[in-house]
């Protein structure tokens, strides 16, 4: 008999939403929140437009962290603490050892590392921080959010890209299956950064358009690539039993995943990969494809990483299952992405309610697309799928505790 | 060894607060007894403060200043001798 | 029926040569390879040494692609998985694709490349808003170390899970625990684990000498990097990578290939104490053995040879011998513990790789590799580090231990496979 893993804290730190509260309501209103980049002077950059945090670090991050951490580190921890507020769970745990974290990212601290590097060659060595070895690094997050939480349980940091917030859930899980009690699981990525952004151009898969309304429509005739975003996700997974216990109530359950590798780099066209990482997680969460009442998709908005994606879902599911994207209201937040679509996922299970794509005016095929409006629905059971720049595919099953 | 002025322990909690992320009031730093482990200063923390004030008045404390200097009296000594008294 | 965790191949890249073979001839010999950087001008910095690989890319399996357009470490790692696929007898084409898993360790990716291709970009740090266009145009896939994934998966046709861990130092031993318990859970049958790094850069050595971690003996590389002596003034970076080859043991026993060990435990740990800095207790890294213990149904005398992190910091080496002893009490003044850190230095992600590889290979042949550069040990690290020469011995079960910033702890145990139906030895 293996053991349930729930979700019973959930802390989103996303363009328009600091919280789970917030959040939902900006995705749920189909607000588009990308605009020009400020973080720098994009001037001179094919990409100009992207989702941004509107974050008080200085309000939300306890100084002595945050003079030694990068902005993503610092989102990773807010987000921790909004989690495990919302799971009514103040750390430290009874017994610490049966407490830990798992963090993605793509960049790791990239924006501490520019300014590593900026000093060194500028100025010299003597001029690099002491904090320099670990700001930058991909394992900050999970070794920051432990030490602040007393967190000595199992610790694993993946780098999977944009999958990685679905394959930290899984990995919570095998940990929860192991004999852990909790575990704070999660993405933080900062990427707007011109050292992050610089070495994406010449796979020209980010949105070059300057207008914020129309620079990332997946699904669309019109789409161009997707808009680059920063932001966090983090979770507490419980054992159903723990959680019960601790009068927590969960809010969904971690039911199925499935991971692959599309040995073509960028988003392989025939969708076979992602088709796979999806039969994976429905058969592991024990269940059929007329069973998932609501996609989370990709949506990478490159025409033909779309259209893979869309004769997936078709082919497994019909065109009837609702799809949905919010990410195309606030932008692609590389490994984050998949932690706020998850996010996203589980506040609508929670709520019945199916927070829309903000804009979709001609779709590319007949699929339920859920556009410009939410849609109340009866909710059980959520699929969210997530691909990799590098190959990686993952799909994660989400139910409703009840079901 | 000349005295200590309370500019410099206003400099050094500035630094502190930069560097270690602390806030300290300059009657705790300045009171002898004070450690840094006290306030809260780790081994980083320390390296941090120490290149800072170097940079910043241009002097060289020495390779083990940060291990050395275990009060804040001491480091600001430390830094009055390698300033010629004038600090 | 239990799942259980084989290995049936290993590949190494480190200095001192590429191959398994001519990393045991180092290893036995007790040679350090630590020297004078050249990979680029180090005189401004502090710390001036390295354990260099001297690797010539076309003769181990990578193509011009690879060497024109990809890091450093990504050529590490394809040399060692090449040497390891081959090694397994693995035949791709006979596999299920989709069953097949990759899980590579690194802590820094391709930073080498990116910092190189940085320094044109921003002109010399002169500019914060970088002029792309001066980079290269391959650039795309140096931007995150889940590329180290990516290239192993192709070249062994692995349509499984395919992660990149990237704890930090700890990274090539979370990489191969990972990998069995993608195994143990039923998530593939055959996974491509290990790790890769290739650290010597101008900001790899800036960062770790503004915490004066790493040693300063400048003036005598080859001793400068002495785990558990008296002396010792921190750890000397390395490079390198090892790929080991992950079966479910029934798996391995069908298609009759040769298991070299078993993966009997492994646990990660989180001190939660301090970015950089350990307890002097080495408590967590004593529950993290027990913990490995306890999975492998092991009892403390067991352990027949502990492979060291053993970094040579004033630090490292006192917390981990003493999280030996909290462990395994009075016994641990009985088993072998070397650092083979002594003599390759610190690979940081690929290091846990490149240590099982040596644990396993203590195992196959019957001899533990020595601490080189032990002159004089440090009153407080009192236990058997094994001084300059290997040591003829019998191992059944082998304990690798790592540590790691972020307060990472981690330990693998890999045991002797027993006859049951399986070959036991390749010697």
């Amino acid at each position: 008999m293996t053991v349930a893993a729930v979700i019973t804290g959930v802390g989103p730190v996303a363009p328009g939403g600091v919280g789970a509260t917030e959040f939902w309501q900006a995705i749920s209103a189909g607000r588009n929140l990308l605009a020009r980049i400020t973080r720098f002077d994009p001037e001179d950059n094919p990409v100009t437009i992207a989702g941004e945090v509107s974050f008080d670090a200085d309000e939300l991050i306890e100084h002595r962290y945050l003079v030694q951490t990068d902005r993503a580190t610092q989102f990773g921890l807010a987000a921790a603490d909004l989690a495990m507020a919302d799971a009514m769970f103040s750390p430290p745990a009874l017994n610490p050892f049966a407490a830990g974290v798992i963090t993605t990212s793509c960049v790791g601290g990239a924006e501490s590392l520019q300014r590593g590097l900026g000093k060194l060659w500028r100025c010299g060595p003597d001029h690099v921080s002491p904090y320099q070895s670990f700001a930058s690094s991909h394992a900050a997050t999970t070794g920051q959010v432990s030490i602040r939480d007393t967190m000595k349980g199992p610790c694993g940091v993946l780098v999977t890209d944009e999958a990685g917030g679905l394959d930290t859930l899984a990995h919570a899980r095998r940990a929860i299956r192991r004999g852990a009690r909790i575990m704070i699981a999660g993405a933080a990525e900062a990427p707007l950064c011109p050292y992050a952004l610089a070495p994406q151009y010449s796979a020209r898969m980010l949105s070059e358009s300057a207008d914020p309304r129309t620079a990332y429509l997946p699904f669309s005739h019109d789409a161009r690539g997707y808009v680059p975003a920063e932001g966090a996700a983090m979770f507490v997974v419980e054992s159903a039993a723990d959680a019960a216990e601790r009068g927590s109530r969960p809010k969904a359950v971690i039911s199925g995943h499935g991971a692959t590798f599309s040995a073509v780099a960028a988003f392989d066209p025939s969708g076979e990969g992602l088709a796979m990482a999806c039969r994976k997680a429905i058969t592991a969460a024990g269940c059929r494809p007329e069973d998932i009442d609501v996609v989370f998709a990709d949506a990478t908005a490159i025409p033909t990483a779309d259209r893979a994606e869309v004769t997936v879902i078709k082919s497994l599911f019909g065109t009837k299952v609702p799809v949905t994207a919010p990410k195309a209201g606030f932008g692609r937040a590389y490994a984050s992405s998949s932690a706020l679509d998850a996010a996203a996922a589980v506040l609508s299970l929670d709520h019945g309610i199916i927070p829309p794509i903000p804009a979709l005016a001609e779709p590319i095929d007949e699929l339920d697309f859920v556009v410009g409006a939410p849609r109340r629905a009866e909710l059980r059971t959520a699929l969210v799928l997530a691909r990799g720049y590098g190959g990686m595919n993952s799909a994660l099953v989400l139910r409703r505790p009840d079901h | 060894m000349s005295s200590i002025s309370e500019q410099t322990y206003q400099e050094l909690a500035s630094v502190i607060l930069q560097c270690g992320g602390i806030t300290v009031s300059i009657h705790r730093l300045s009171h002898r007894g004070t450690t840094f482990a006290d306030i809260g200063v780790d081994s980083l923390g320390m390296l941090a403060v120490v290149r800072e004030l170097e940079h910043r008045r241009r002097v060289d404390l020495g390779a083990t200043a940060a291990q050395d200097c275990r009060t804040p009296h001491q480091l600001m000594s430390r830094l009055c001798e390698a300033c010629d008294g004038e600090v | 029926m239990m799942r259980r965790v084989v290995i049936t191949g290993m590949g190494v890249t480190a200095p001192g040569g590429v191959g398994v073979s001519a990393f045991w001839e180092l290893l036995t010999a007790g040679r350090p390879m630590t020297r004078l950087i050249t990979r680029f001008d180090a005189t401004p910095f502090r710390s001036r040494m390295a354990a260099e690989c001297d690797l010539h890319p076309a003769v181990h399996g990578t193509t011009t692609r690879d060497t024109r357009w990809l890091d450093r470490y990504l050529q590490f790692a394809t040399a060692a998985a090449t040497e390891a696929l081959r090694d397994s007898g693995l035949n791709a084409v006979e596999e299920d694709e989709w069953r097949v898993g990759v899980v590579m360790g690194t802590a820094l990716g391709s930073a080498a490349l990116l910092e190189q291709n940085y320094v044109v970009m921003s002109d010399s740090g002169a500019k914060w808003e970088l002029d792309h266009q001066y980079g290269s145009p391959h650039l795309h896939l140096a931007w995150t170390p889940s590329m180290l994934g990516a290239e192993i998966a192709r070249l062994c046709g692995a349509r499984g899970p395919v992660h990149t861990v990237s704890s930090g130092c700890t990274a090539g031993i979370d990489a191969v625990g990972y990998a069995a318990q993608l195994i143990l859970d039923g998530d593939a049958d055959v996974v491509v684990a290990g790790g890769a790094e290739a650290p010597i850069s101008p900001v790899t050595v800036g960062s770790f000498d503004a915490i004066r971690v790493t040693s300063s003996r400048n003036d005598d590389p080859e001793h400068s990097c002495r785990p558990f002596d008296r002396d010792r003034d921190g750890f000397v970076l390395g490079e390198g990578a090892a790929v080991l080859v992950l079966e479910e043991r029934r798996h391995a026993i069908r298609r009759g290939a040769t298991v070299l060990c078993e993966v009997a435990g492994y646990a990660t740990l989180s001190s939660a104490h301090h970015m950089t800095g350990l307890t002097t207790d080495g408590r967590v890294l004593a529950v993290a053995i027990t913990q490995v213990l306890n999975q492998a149904r092991l009892g403390p005398t067991e352990i027949d040879y502990i492979s060291a992190n053993g970094t040579g910091t004033r630090q490292n080496d006192r917390h981990e011998t003493n999280a030996v002893k909290l462990a395994l009490g009075q016994y641990a003044y009985s088993v072998p513990m070397s650092s083979i850190k002594s003599m390759i230095g610190h690979a940081l992600g690929a290091s846990g790789a490149i240590e099982l590889v040596a644990s396993a290979l203590a195992i196959e042949r019957g001899a533990v590799p020595p601490t080189a550069n032990l002159m004089a040990a440090d009153p407080e690290c009192d236990l058997d580090y094994v001084p300059d020469t290997a040591r003829e011995h019998r191992v059944n079960v082998a304990l690798s231990l790592g540590s790691g910033f972020g307060g990472f702890q981690s330990v693998m145990a890999l045991r002797r496979p027993d006859s049951r139906g399986v070959e036991t030895s390749r010697l």
